[in-house]
């Protein structure tokens, strides 16, 4: 529960409700025109992932790090040593994913709607664009 | 001695409110930080509880003249890193920060020189990111020359999120799908943030509970994990 769902609770004398975080599905984002143009964008993505794209996990600058004993850590290594219960909201990213499985981890039972990955967004996108519907 | 540059390509979007409570997260779980106002509107030491008319240390004045607030040691460093011997240092390979503490800079978005001077020194870019069209619109001109998925070192934040909007609800998933663990977490819309300053209090003492100052908690901690070496963390267990 974020904490300050918990503090609201407790201030409320609450104890009894049911608390339910809801995690978005990719599938039920609305394909805003914006989001085409910034796939499209050579500034944002060089060219479409290929299916061995890197991993995308943040690390430090280990070049300014080299003083410390201790390699940086990636976002890897320390995302699952988070409890739950510590993530604000449930916000926090996936630790390290590979772009054209980025997608295809919200597919879950919907996956007709689903896009596998981005080539599917796109796909999705033209079609919206067909049908007049953005 | 992590540099940690928090530099948005879009102005307003949170960049020295993520600075200055992104420092104060780090003091608080046991880090030695350092916050550096780099911008000229001076309104980084707001979130620190300070008034418009009060002065902070400048970046080069001696050390038993610093001031110290929610154990963030805080300077004003416009003037500093824009004289010309600033840039010369950094040229010689020398960076002027010293000690081992955390060094978190907020930077004008527009500065993008000084961005770039201080890039290579830096552990992380941190950059917030309005969940609104223009926000996401900015994300094309973040590091000219380098497509926004291949920025190593970069750490992007959603702030001001308000999932009762439809565009912000819809934009953030839209980046944790573009961004991958490059998008580190988000942090919520909340009033708390300009009361604090209306009152000129610091936010963990206006709103122990603000939903923004959990967020930028939890956020610190990956940043710190990131950045510095593991043992510092008492949690080894
Ligand atoms: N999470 C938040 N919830 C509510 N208000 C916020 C939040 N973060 C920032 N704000 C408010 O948004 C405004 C802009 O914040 P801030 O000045 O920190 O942004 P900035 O990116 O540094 O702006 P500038 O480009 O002018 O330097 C301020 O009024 C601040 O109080
Ligand atoms: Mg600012």
């Amino acid at each position: 529960m974020r904490k300050d769902v918990a503090n609201l609770l407790a201030k409320l004398g609450k104890r009894d409700f049911h608390y339910q975080e809801f995690a978005d599905r990719f599938s039920d984002v609305e394909l805003w025109p914006l989001f085409e143009t910034l796939i499209h964008d050579p500034r944002i993505l060089n060219a479409p992932p290929a299916e061995d794209h890197g991993e995308v996990a943040i690390t430090a600058n280990a070049a300014t790090t080299a003083a410390t004993p201790a390699p940086a850590a990636t976002l890897a290594a320390i995302a699952p040593a988070r409890p739950e219960s510590e993530a604000s909201g449930g916000d926090a990213a996936p630790a390290s994913k590979d772009l054209s499985s980025l997608f295809a981890r919200y597919g879950g039972q919907n996956t007709e709607d689903a896009p596998g990955d981005v080539h599917a967004l796109l796909q999705k996108l033209a079609q919206q664009i067909e049908q007049g519907k953005l | 001695m992590p540099l940690i540059l928090c530099h948005s390509p879009k102005g307003g979007a949170g960049t020295s409110f993520v600075a200055a409570h992104l420092a104060m997260a780090l003091a608080e779980a046991g880090h030695g930080a350092t916050a550096i106002d780099m911008t000229r509107q001076d309104s980084l030491k707001l979130y620190f509880g300070l008034k418009p008319i009060s002065e902070i240390p400048d970046l080069e004045a001696p050390e038993n003249q610093g001031l110290t607030i929610g154990g963030v040691s805080l300077r004003q460093g416009w003037r500093a890193t824009h004289a010309p011997a600033f840039a010369n240092a950094l040229d010689n390979g020398e960076l002027p920060f010293s000690g081992g503490t955390f060094v978190v800079a907020d930077i004008a978005a527009d500065d993008t020189m000084l961005r770039d001077q201080l890039l290579p020194h830096a552990s992380l870019m941190v950059v917030p990111v309005s969940p609104t069209a223009l926000g996401l619109a900015a994300l094309t001109q973040v590091v000219p020359g380098t497509p926004l998925i291949d920025l190593d070192y970069t750490a992007f934040i959603i702030n001001r999120l308000d999932e009762t909007r439809r565009f912000a609800r819809n934009a953030n998933s839209f980046l944790r799908e573009l961004l991958g663990g490059k998008l580190i977490g988000s942090i919520h819309e909340d009033e708390s943030v300009n009361e604090a300053v209306a009152m000129a209090k610091l936010l963990p003492a206006h709103a122990p509970a603000s939903g923004a100052l959990a967020d930028i908690r939890a956020l610190a901690k990956t940043i710190a994990q990131v950045c510095a070496p593991p043992q510092t963390e008492e949690e080894a267990a």
